[in-house]
């Protein structure tokens, strides 16, 4: 019994040899190879570069160019062709082609509509061919409309010939 | 599963799977989440995404993320969720159309005057 308790020093010193061990396990560690040889990705990359990212900005920046306006208090009559933006916020009677239009909260548009995108927050009438058609909450639509993409906010008033292109 | 509570009084349900036919008038709220043929009178109308009528529906709000053909009336609200489809004649009071969602046909403001769809009498028991 009385030599059991005296064995026990010898296993405290039996874990300083452990402590011993342990920088040998940091060192065997291996940190950060720095190896020359790129790896296998940068091989696959060159077949994904023939997809042209500057064509896809360009339709996307095409409406951002600088709108046509038909201020409030401009009374248009005929017809309108841009391949940029148009603006309404007065009146505008006629053929209307862009690539984005929007009719403003005061605006109103009565004729034929050909866009890409057409937002409507003032009164529209007539026909209309687009392919995303948005419409606010104070829009008031009336008319034959195509459309490929149609939202519509709680609270405009939409009546018409609705038909997906 | 309480059929007898105030929630579930005066309404009707169709499960996703289920197709129905016939003339079903609605005190409260009609939900369908499966296939219906025919004719629909509910106060609250919610068709699940699953869920498809064809034939006549008429309520005061509709909600739709299912398929709707033919006719279709709300004499309140109609809402068209993106994966909503409506086809065919549609008079409401107030609209609203989530991007996605399908809309084809005759659209038309039912004005405030008391619409077709009321001029029943709503037996309705509110607790």
């Amino acid at each position: 019994m009385i030599s059991a308790s005296f064995k026990r020093p010898k296993m405290f010193g039996k874990s300083k040899i452990s402590a011993d061990v342990r920088p040998e396990f940091a060192d065997a560690r291996p940190l950060f190879p720095v190896s020359s040889e790129p790896p296998s990705a940068p091989a696959s990359a060159p077949a994904t570069v023939p997809v042209e990212p500057a064509a896809v900005l360009d339709v996307q920046q095409a409406p951002a160019i600088k709108p046509s306006i038909i201020s409030d208090a401009v009374n248009f009559v005929g017809e309108f062709r841009s391949t940029g933006a148009l603006h309404i916020d007065g009146n505008a009677k006629g053929t209307i082609e862009a690539e984005s239009v929007t009719v403003g909260t005061g605006g109103s548009l009565e004729g034929t509509v050909s866009c890409k995108k057409l937002h409507v927050q003032g009164s529209l009438q007539g026909d209309v061919t687009c392919d995303e058609l948005i419409i606010s909450d104070e829009g008031q639509v009336a008319g034959a409309l195509s459309y490929k993409t149609i939202l519509v906010q709680r609270g405009a008033r939409v009546a018409g010939k609705f038909s997906v292109i | 599963m309480n059929d007898h509570s105030p929630e579930v009084e005066g309404c009707f349900t169709v499960g996703a799977g289920v197709s129905v036919k016939g003339t079903f008038s609605v005190p409260q709220r009609a939900i369908i989440n499966g296939t219906v043929e025919g004719e629909i009178t509910a106060k609250e109308l919610l068709i699940g995404t699953s869920g498809k009528i064809t034939g006549k529906v008429s309520a005061e709000i509709v909600d739709v993320h299912g398929e709707v053909n033919d006719t279709l009336n709300a004499s309140k609200a109609l809402i068209l969720r993106a994966s909503g489809r409506a086809q065919g004649a549609i008079g409401y009071a107030e609209l609203e159309i989530e991007k996605g969602a399908q809309l084809r046909g005759t659209l038309t403001v039912i004005t405030d005057e008391p619409a077709p769809a009321a001029t029943k009498p709503l037996v309705r028991s509110t607790s």
